[in-house]
């Protein structure tokens, strides 16, 4: 069933389309891949009216496949924040070096998660750590220690209660009899009541079923479609929104079967969004898909950017969060996402930007007199998409067709002559702008520098790390005006935010992204067309991302799985 | 009665053939290493470099000692020559294509081949899975019955990249992993020294002087073989219900569990290098995803000089006989600002002015920019000064550790045209008197150059004796040769 059609990553369509092609020349369709699937194996029916499944209003009626995908272990964000929010512990375990896979842009793929010697034996340790953290805590013990005879009806309620936290489901009673003769074996050893529930807390934290996010087919060989459990639900939308388990309400909502109803999830949404927790959501996902924590990190020559300190640095990816949080909470359409007015800074970065300082700390200003408007305009942006020496307008174009229309041109063919490392200087003689027109007088340069470098060079005004230039440092004046294969002419950064934010894979490209991050997984072929609805669903009001967020989470996509072939 | 069920549990760990090994008694060593401790091990070395080299790499002149001479980017190697051989004209573009040294994305694509010899895209699409490789020829090593149980450890993965590159739009473990233990298994290497320190440590088992027995560790390994044992049992249970793939994960999960039972129960053990003087713990630390240069904090040099010493403790400590060695995630974009740019030309190299800056940015400055050369002239004399390091440990009367070792230095593309044929590849050591040395082979320009998966195949089956059948893959369909030329 699963051999046709193939099932590719959004990676392998796009290589395959790649490979199809003559040579490796960008031709006008690299701006439109994908499009819409061929019909998935049989499954159940599709909820035409949900919105976000094919068949909803005005969408094509094929595809009938959720998808699925295995045993998604926690990474370290959510791993940290799954033992703070279950636990109260303040230890954040998972550092750095916990280093898992990533796969299409993100952290968080399912597949790629493997676990390996080192990483268990990191796992146990921590287990470790967090257990007499706990009951060294009297607050934190308390959560825990509900009762304190050492009977073995109190120990079932504990572990049962501690369990069902830990493994974000009920425990069934084998279950709480495994965790119940580590209790016993360590009484056995001279341990007390307390010390021996210490090492079943260590027990349930060291175990698969809280380390990796479970889901169970009723049938694992079966490909029809059902609804995940109610728990598995629960799960699949904290660990979407809150980077972490379910909480008591979004437990018990999963106990009585509520969160399967459209109404409750439209309602569960909007409360996570209000939770302080939903930050996780910004951090890790803007945090991957717009760069914002590369920017600490990345790297500027000092010498050719005075201005650049890890500070500033610092203070533009907060700004590239926050600026996105006002699109998520304030309910404003994403189309305004590349033209808002609108910049959080702090006394360095509005001294680089050019505007009033704020008295202390970070402002939110709005319709400033600059030139910098909409997040191509945010210096985290802008300074991320070039070199550490000059700017780069293809860099700064391939970034926009990767991360904003989903898009990503081929790469370099090989044997291709560079162009040189040069800084902008007063001394230059030609500026980047130029020195790129001579590179794509090269045919086998020029299919794909002509898709890419217009958006870049209408960003040219800006250098690279985001500070507003009129001349280049050689007196040359800078031309923004430019104009893509298809004849779209543009100007300057409001130009480029406007065509790009005109183009129809604009709204499609954020929703792809947050389909991925949300489900861990990446688009596949079958997913097309509920992408399609979901864009059309996104596109028939204003396109607010809570709007975007709720469509996910109805579309079958989200809340049905399939077993696979066996 | 607390005494009583401390027996009973010893008792019963016995009965269960996981004895309580006391790693300090000679005694409990497996009798296979002990019968092989009188012959000096072999051992594998890859070093790993991205992004190829720039022009001045070839050495002068081909055959052997005299006849040629070290170029430029190889000339941290002169005190090692004798023990140095040079492979030019060797490629990968054959385990992807039959007729074009062109694989692209190149690196994206090309890093995972550099150990295993296979398209990783071809497999994925296969197996249709999210990230997929070969078996590396390290990982074919380590696994293989000859090796396995030898050592505390299979293989160890160490590598300095502190800084995530760009994946080209492929699964990040292609480009950040060249050991894989099997095609879908990427092996994450370590890159903070700490860690590494650890692990060779903690594979050699507690140190408690001979003839004690501490209560209190005893009944800390009861505690934890009770909790392993609760989370075995539950994930057995939870297995049963899992669809198949799940249960593939499972299994690596519950591998995973089980090695690290072995290890706090301490059956994997023993220090069996007997010249083994571990080095102190670090004090250096180096994490992923930290700055993309020199910092107050960071030094890549120095991160360098504490990787290579801890690789010579854990062969010394014989704590394992497999290691690869990243020096750099393919490409890199490092700011390699902690060494001084060097000029050089087409008879050597001298101190220039300034420090190079971004790896993948030089890679595509021209194939003679002094930034590139210098980048992997920096690379060669990380690997010959770790090689001088094995060289000067005595593995028995007259031979150095270096001796009895294959290493491999080399890169999975050529330079800045990224293409998979003239890959730069120098081996070192003479892994027990199997090897010549001092040499310079040049096969024929493409097509008649040679892939790396033979002189795999050479390695495994010449210097290890392990009766490979055949190593990775030829999409021209050559069956597999022996590298007669490095062949004792």
């Amino acid at each position: 069933m699963l051999k046709s059609p193939r099932i590719l990553g959004i990676f392998g369509t796009i290589a395959l389309l790649a490979a199809s092609l003559a040579s490796p020349a960008c031709t006008g369709q690299i701006l439109e891949p994908g499009g819409g699937g061929s019909s998935g194996p049989n499954g159940g029916p599709v909820d035409p009216n949900r919105p976000g499944n094919p068949g909803g209003p005005g969408s094509t009626p094929q595809g009938v496949d959720p998808g699925r995908k295995g045993m998604h272990r926690l990474n370290r964000a959510e791993y940290n924040a799954t033992v703070q929010d279950v636990l109260g512990t303040a230890l954040a375990p998972a550092t750095e070096l916990w280093r898992g896979g990533e796969s299409y842009g993100f952290d968080n793929i399912a597949e790629v998660l493997g676990i390996d010697d080192l990483q268990y034996q990191r796992y146990f340790d921590a287990a470790g750590a967090l257990a007499k953290d706990v009951f060294g805590t009297p607050a934190n013990k308390g959560r825990i220690v509900s009762c304190t005879t050492d009977d073995a009806e109190c120990v079932r309620d504990i572990v049962g209660a501690a369990g069902k936290r830990i493994f974000r489901r009920p425990l069934d009673s084998d279950e709480v009899g495994t965790y119940q003769r580590v209790y016993e074996r360590a009484r056995g050893l001279g341990e007390t009541h307390d010390t021996a529930l210490e090492q079943v807390l260590r027990a349930l934290l060291a175990s698969a079923e809280f380390l990796y996010r479970i889901e169970v087919d009723p049938d694992p060989a079966s490909l029809t479609p059902h609804p995940l459990a109610p728990y598995e639900l629960a799960s699949r939308l904290s660990y979407f929104l809150w980077s972490s388990a379910p909480d008591d309400e979004l437990l018990a909502s999963a106990a009585d079967g509520s969160i399967a109803n459209d109404a409750a999830l439209d309602a569960a949404v909007d409360r996570m969004l209000e939770d302080p927790k939903s930050e996780r959501l910004i951090r890790n996902f803007v945090g991957q898909w717009l760069g914002a924590r590369r920017v600490g990190a990345h790297a500027v020559t000092q010498e050719l950017f005075p201005d650049w300190s890890p500070a500033i640095a610092n203070a533009m990816a907060e700004e590239m969060y926050r600026y996105f949080e006002e699109f998520l909470r304030n309910d404003r359409s994403f189309l305004e996402f590349l033209t808002a007015d609108l910049n959080f800074v702090d006394a360095d970065l509005a001294k680089l930007y050019g505007i009033p300082a704020p008295g202390q700390g970070t402002a939110r200003v709005e319709a400033t007199s600059d030139q910098r408007v909409g997040f191509l305009g945010l210096g985290g942006f802008l300074a991320l998409s070039s070199y550490e020496y000059r700017t780069a307008p293809t860099l700064r174009g391939r970034w926009i067709l990767i991360n904003l229309l989903c898009s990503p041109p081929p790469d370099p063919p090989p044997g291709v002559q560079p162009l040189d490392k040069q800084p902008d200087t007063a001394a230059s003689e030609q500026n980047v702008r130029e020195r790129l027109e001579e590179h794509r007088k090269n045919p086998d340069c020029a299919s794909c520098h002509t898709a890419m470098d217009p958006y870049g060079i209408a960003l040219e005004n800006f250098d690279a790390i985001g500070k507003y230039r009129a001349t280049y440092k050689n007196g040359a004046p800078i031309d923004v005006t430019t104009s893509l294969p298809d004849g779209t002419a543009f100007s300057g950064l409001s130009g480029v935010a406007k065509v790009v934010s005109e183009r129809p894979k604009f709204t499609k490209c954020v929703g792809e992204k947050l389909f991925t991050y949300a489900l861990g997984r990446g688009v596949e072929v079958t997913d097309r067309p509920y992408l399609d609805a979901v864009d059309q669903d996104f596109r028939s009001e204003t396109p607010t991302l809570r709007r975007l967020i709720k469509t996910l989470v109805l579309a079958d996509t989200f809340r049905k799985r399939r077993g696979q072939a066996p | 009665m607390t005494m009583k069920r401390l027996l009973t549990r010893r008792a019963l760990l016995r009965g269960a053939g996981v004895a309580l090994a006391l790693p300090w008694l000679d005694s409990l060593a497996p009798q296979v290493a002990r019968a092989q401790a009188t012959v000096y091990p072999r051992r594998f070395l890859p070093i790993y470099f991205p992004n190829g080299t720039a022009n001045y790499w070839r050495p002068d002149g081909t055959g052997q000692g005299a006849a040629w001479r070290l170029s430029p980017i190889l000339q941290p190697f002169q005190n090692l020559k004798s023990k140095l051989t040079v492979l030019t004209n060797m490629e990968n573009y054959s385990a992807f294509r039959p007729d074009s040294p062109s694989v692209e994305p190149s690196h994206g694509r090309q890093p995972g081949a550099f150990l295993a010899c296979v398209d990783g895209d071809k497999v994925r699409g296969e197996m249709k899975v999210a990230e997929a490789n070969g078996i590396s020829a390290d990982q074919v090593l380590a696994q293989h019955p000859k090796l396995a149980g030898m050592t505390a450890l299979a293989s160890m993965q160490v590598g300095l990249s502190t800084w995530y590159s760009y994946c080209d739009g492929k699964p990040c473990s292609i480009s950040r992993s060249i050991s894989w233990s099997s095609a879908t298994k990427p092996m994450y290497k370590l890159v903070d020294p700490l860690e590494v320190f650890n692990q060779i440590v903690g594979a050699a088992g507690p140190s408690s002087p001979p003839g004690t027995v501490d209560p209190e560790a005893q009944k800390r390994i009861a505690l934890d073989k009770s909790v392993l044992d609760a989370v075995l049992e539950n994930a057995a249970r939870t297995r049963n219900r899992l669809g198949a793939s799940d249960r593939q994960k499972m299994d690596e999960f519950l591998d995973s569990v089980r090695s690290v039972e072995k290890r706090v129960t301490g059956v994997s053990s023993g220090m069996g290098g007997k010249a083994c003087s571990p080095i102190a713990r670090p004090t250096f630390s180096a994490t992923p995803n930290s700055p993309q240069r020199t910092t107050e904090t960071y030094n890549k040099g120095t991160h360098a000089d504490v990787m290579n010493d801890l690789i010579v403790m854990a062969f010394q400590c014989d704590v394992t006989r497999v290691i690869s060695y990243m020096l750099e995630d393919e490409r890199s974009e490092f700011v390699y600002d902690h060494v001084p740019k060097r000029k050089f030309s087409a008879t050597g190299s001298e101190p220039g002015s300034g420090n190079c800056g971004n790896y993948h940015g030089a890679q595509h400055a021209g194939d003679t920019n002094d930034d590139f050369s210098t980048i992997t002239w920096w690379n060669a004399t990380k690997a010959a000064e770790l090689c001088a390091k094995l060289d000067a440990i005595e593995d028995g009367p007259g031979v150095s550790m270096l001796d009895n070792s294959v290493v491999l230095f080399a890169s999975c593309m050529h330079g800045g045209n990224h293409q998979a044929n003239e890959l730069p590849v120098a081996l070192l050591g003479g892994a027990g008197n199997t090897l010549r040395t001092d040499q310079h082979i040049a096969f024929p320009a493409t097509p008649g150059d040679r892939p790396m998966r033979d002189l795999y195949f050479t390695i495994l089956n010449r210097c290890f004796e392990l009766d490979v059948p055949s190593f990775g893959v030829n999409t021209k369909g050559k069956p597999n040769e022996l590298i007669s030329e490095i062949i004792v």
